[in-house]
């Protein structure tokens, strides 16, 4: 066997070796390509019944939809409401103590006598007559029991009212300032007191101070 | 006799390509026959379950997945009304003095 036979035949074995490896190879790599084909189509037929899954039990889902979020937004929407009224009870608190310093003189920014008078009349006013018992608390009751103050509020009431009205200042009661007026019958009774006055004005203007306060 | 070695040789070799060739095809159809279990499993499950889903069975995952992913959305509405709660009350803070004037006044003047 000459040496160019022997080359002639190693180049074919080569040749035939390389081609066979080239095919197994690229049979490997249709294989997989097809696999990968296949693993995305079933994924896809996974999803799409999935989907339908979602469809026929829609009801259930939207059930637990609402029920979660509606109780998500009830509670959030009560915190709000929580912290406005606590925003707006701060702010009747903190009047309260303002009026408690202005009916102890503390608070020199309002003419206290002048405020008591007018809550006197207002209060003989609005039960009407011309007989009325008055009570306040002790600090208030000492003022209103001194013969000088004792005629200016009878004269105003005279003047206010009409004809000769008839007050009698009661025994102390516990209040922080202000007064309660009644009629001689007790029939009507009139809570001119600060605390009073405080929770008819929240009754009036709450709204307009959540607004002030930011928290309407 | 050089020449028949070499027909020899070269008729192992076609045979060789032949097998190879065959493997091959072999391969490819041993891959198209797994795509079909694959494809016809996945399309038989999926009947299953949606089946069961009309009747209301085996649902509980699908249902457990929508309330995780609800969980999710109720903790952010909740997060929004924490902030806007949080905003309020530090606005309030600063007008306080403003609504206790109007207060006072309203006590006063009513």
């Amino acid at each position: 066997m000459n040496q160019s036979t022997v080359e002639v035949e190693a180049r074919l074995i080569e040749r035939i070796v390389e081609r066979r490896n080239t095919l197994l190879a690229s049979a490997e790599t249709e294989a997989e390509n097809i696999l990968k084909a296949a693993e995305e189509e079933a994924r896809k037929i996974t999803e799409e019944g999935d989907q339908q899954i979602l469809g026929v039990i829609g009801s259930e889902l939207r059930a637990i939809r609402d029920r979660i979020l509606g109780r998500a937004n009830v509670e959030g929407k009560k915190k709000l409401v929580e912290m406005r009224e606590q925003a707006i009870s701060r702010g009747f608190d903190e009047a309260e103590k303002r009026l408690i310093g202005i009916a102890t003189g503390e608070d020199d920014s309002v003419d206290y006598w002048g405020f008591l008078k007018r809550l006197i009349v207002e209060a003989c006013s609005s039960i009407g007559g011309g007989e009325f018992l008055v009570s306040a608390n002790e600090r208030d009751t000492k003022l209103l029991k001194r013969r000088a103050q004792a005629r200016e509020v009878k004269e105003l009431l005279n003047k206010t009212l009409g004809g000769d009205i008839d007050l009698v200042v009661e025994a102390p009661t516990e209040c922080l300032g202000g007064v309660i007026v009644r009629n001689r019958e007790g029939t009507k009774i009139f809570y001119n007191t600060l605390k009073g006055r405080l929770l008819r004005v929240r009754r009036r203007i709450e709204a307009e101070i959540a607004e002030v306060l930011g928290v309407s | 006799m050089e020449v028949d070695r070499v027909i020899s040789i070269s008729e192992r070799l076609q045979d060789l390509l032949k097998n190879a060739e065959k493997e091959a095809d072999d391969i490819v159809a041993r891959a198209h026959e797994q795509v079909e279990r694959m494809v016809s499993k996945a399309k038989v499950e999926a009947e299953k379950k949606i089946q069961l889903a009309r009747l209301g069975q085996d649902i509980d995952e699908y249902l457990r997945e929508e309330e995780e992913k609800v969980k999710k959305e109720a903790e952010k509405i909740l997060k929004e009304f924490r902030n806007r709660s949080e905003t309020s009350k530090r606005t309030a803070e600063e007008r306080l003095q403003q609504a206790v004037e109007l207060i006072v006044n309203e006590a006063v003047m009513e």
